[in-house]
């Protein structure tokens, strides 16, 4: 093999190799001086182990409430729109999902018009979600912690509402040329580029504040949570320009297309999920992450290994084996930082059931973390060619999808959004039995979906391997489990409705004073 | 949690009412069999890559094909044993795709090799069709079929058609003689290079003398 670009990235996996071995002897030789008092003194609250639970719409608020640095709320509004927007998307997201998902099994229905054909109406559902709902609401996110994390006040505040001007006009012109058929024609990258010049533009607005925020912290220590972001904002806006730019063709473009979309779930979508998760967990618990060694393993294990898994996506494509065997590689090396991160995360909720009874917002954001690791258990499984020969090409694939986006990034956000608003509005949720109402539809919905499109797309894989049967035969036998993915779909749509009416029903609700909602909380005189 | 509630101080519509506590992490040592774990996934990865660097790319057989059967060209006069090892080769990279590693083809689309009588019959109708390709009606092993057949007679040399032809009419309990690459030379010039495709049975017949009729005995008779 001569010094090519393929040589160059195969050593990437051994300098790969060779850092993870490095963190690892660091780690074990304690390079990173961080013991339990700097964890103490960094973090001027966190003498002793236990704190009361942090989730007011479960316990109450707290009593030693006070203002902490970075906790101000001055952009609060940016957040409500931020998340308020991203609710948009994810309801206009789940309907055009559904429709998709209808017409798999009803063909004949709403033939009319092109916009509304399975082609044009499933990709403006998956550009609906990705940058319409999981991005604005995770930026929304970032927006709420990363000033908190790095105790000061969010620096550009004005540039950020540019940003969400920007951003929203692109998901929407971008959603709309995807219905009038204009595309990129690549999987996740549909919008055409021209229009992803806005999306550019609106993601360096959100980015600049955070950056400049976390230049300007006040704490030296920096939080697992914060490093995820930060991680995500350095490494999303490479990978869309990159994968964006319109010079990719034949070959090259499939493999710039799959390194981009693979990216797109683990250095953008992931990041916001687990940074959201290892903050929200320990918060509301009251306790702390099971191990910081973890958590350091837990990221650059991520960081080295995930770029490059996207690739799995073209086995037995005319692509070099080595580019495949590598992304293969990667895929199981995912193992690594996965299992950390899962140790970390599951041990604190799963040692504190008694707070995963009570609080709902844990409730969301334990399940999504557990579903972070069957996601990408099973992602790793399905990139083994052994496996992606059946499950390639089937709704087995879909189902893995939405177990990543959806199970995990979804129902984070979800359970993140319920803990910080009522810190944001200072009121509790009225209805909090619409929350319990939501999770249950959602789960359920989730459930439904997943096992119906797992089984249905396994059994699809094995029909198309088998040269006796007809092909057509692989298709007929998905439709009860198409018809099972509608159900579920629906369940999950009616989930987000709620989600927007009790979103709705906290921001633009009088202002009620507490007691009227909350018997557990006293009566307050608003001042 | 109620009487904490209860004892709380004068509430204040502030919207910063949460714990002061700020997450962090406890200093434990990773636990030994997450290194493990690490370890024997490096050590996999590294074999999984150094093993797997074997043909350049996904398709490679198929590129490598031809060379083979070049490579093998000089064997192919020297003995059977190299000549079916070319056909098998090539059959792997040009014909299973349809026709299957069992040359059962696929029901309703791709007709079977494996005791079709065009394949164990006169030599000519296997050499005439990878020759020029074949689209149309064609009745085989008892089925109906209507599709077509892309033409080989400019991807593959003599010799390599007569090395497939001659590993599919060994194969899977045939019995029929082998094809020497004079006698593709020889059915080359039957027809000019360009011609369309032949058309289903009805030309074979035509061309090979195989009825285009199934029958029973049909079947049964080519085949002796």
């Amino acid at each position: 093999m001569s010094l090519t670009i393929g040589t160059m990235m195969a050593l990437s996996f051994v300098v790969s190799l060779i850092g993870l071995a490095f963190l690892i002897w660091a780690v074990a030789s304690k390079q990173f001086r961080v013991d339990q008092s700097d964890a103490e003194v960094i973090f001027s609250g966190a003498e002793g182990e236990d704190h009361a639970p942090d989730d007011p719409t479960s316990f109450g608020f707290q009593r030693d409430a006070e203002p902490g640095e970075g906790t101000d709320t001055r952009h609060r509004k940016l957040i409500f729109a931020l998340i308020g927007f991203g609710t948009f998307w994810l309801v206009l997201g789940s309907i055009f999902g559904v429709i998709a998902s209808l017409k798999l099994h009803l063909p004949d229905w709403l033939t009319g018009s092109a916009p509304l054909s399975f082609g044009r109406i499933r990709t403006m559902h998956l550009n609906s979600v990705i940058y319409g709902w999981l991005s604005l609401a995770g930026i929304g996110v970032a927006m709420f912690l990363v000033p908190r994390l790095f105790k000061t006040p969010l620096r550009g505040v004005n540039l950020a509402w540019g940003g969400l001007v920007l951003w929203n006009i692109g998901v929407a012109v971008g959603v709309y040329a995807i219905a009038t058929g204009w595309t990129d024609g690549m999987e996740w990258l549909e919008i055409p580029w021209q229009v992803d010049i806005l999306l550019a533009a609106g993601g360096a607005c959100f980015a600049a504040p955070l950056v400049l925020t976390a230049i300007n912290r006040n704490v030296h220590h920096i939080y697992v949570t914060a490093w995820y972001y930060l991680g995500a904002l350095v490494w999303f806006p490479v990978l869309f320009v990159i994968g964006n730019l319109p010079i990719h063709t034949g070959v090259q473009g499939a493999t710039v297309n799959w390194w981009f979309a693979h990216n797109v779930l683990g250095l953008w979508l992931t990041p916001i999920g687990v940074g959201a998760a290892y903050y929200v967990l320990p918060k509301i618990i009251g306790k702390p992450i099971y191990s910081y060694r973890l958590s350091l393993l837990g990221f650059w294990a991520l960081a080295l290994f995930y770029s490059q898994v996207g690739m799995h996506h073209l086995i037995g494509g005319p692509v070099p084996t080595w580019v495949v065997t590598l992304s293969v590689v990667q895929s199981v090396m995912m193992f690594v930082p996965v299992i950390a991160v899962a140790i970390n995360q599951h041990v604190l909720w799963g040692s504190n059931l008694w707070a995963f009874k009570q609080s709902l917002p844990l409730r969301f954001v334990a399940f999504g973390a557990v579903m972070y690791t069957l996601a990408s258990f099973q992602g790793s499984m399905e990139a083994v060619r052994a496996v992606n020969t059946v499950t390639h090409f089937t709704h087995y694939t879909v189902a893995h999808a939405h177990l990543g986006a959806y199970a995990f990034v979804s129902l984070v956000l979800f359970g993140t959004v319920y803990y910080l608003m009522p810190i944001l509005t200072g009121r509790l949720w009225p209805a909090p039995r619409l929350i319990a109402l939501h999770f249950w539809l959602v789960a359920i919905g989730f459930g439904v979906y997943f096992f119906s499109l797992t089984i249905g797309g396994w059994l699809q894989g094995l029909a198309m391997l088998d040269a006796s049967r007809d092909w057509l035969e692989s298709m007929q036998l998905t439709q009860p489990y198409l018809e099972g993915r509608s159900v579920g779909g629906t369940l999950m749509t009616l989930g987000h409705l709620l989600f927007a009416i009790n979103l709705l029903s906290l921001v633009f609700a009088a202002r009620r004073s507490t007691d009227a909602v909350d018997t557990a909380t006293p009566a307050t005189s608003a001042s | 949690m109620s009487e904490q509630n209860q004892s709380r101080p004068e509430p204040q519509r502030s919207p910063l009412k949460e714990s002061r506590f700020e997450p962090y992490e406890v200093n434990r040592p990773i636990p030994v069999f997450v290194l493990a774990v690490a370890v024997a996934l490096m050590a996999w990865g590294v074999y999984t890559l150094w093993s797997g660097s074997g043909p350049a790319t996904e398709t490679a057989a198929r590129e490598e094909a031809p060379t083979a059967g070049m490579a093998g060209d000089t064997d192919v006069a020297n003995g059977q044993g190299s000549l079916l090892s070319v056909g098998a080769s090539l059959f792997e990279s040009n014909c299973v795709t349809c026709h299957q590693a069992n040359g059962s083809g696929v029901s309703g689309a791709v007709p079977p090799l494996a005791g079709s009588r065009y394949v164990t019959g006169p030599a000519d109708a296997p050499v005439q069709i990878l020759l020029h390709g074949i689209s149309g009606a064609i009745a085989v092993a008892g089925n109906e079929y209507d599709g077509r057949m892309p033409r080989f007679g400019e991807t593959l040399s003599n010799r390599e058609i007569a090395a497939v032809v001659s590993y599919i009419r060994q194969q899977w309990g045939h019995n029929a003689g082998s094809v020497t690459p004079a006698f593709v030379d020889e059915q080359r010039g039957r027809f000019p290079a360009d011609r369309s495709p032949l058309s289903g049975g009805a030309e074979l017949e035509a061309v090979t003398g195989i009825s285009a009729r199934l029958t029973r005995t049909a079947a049964t008779e080519a085949s002796q």
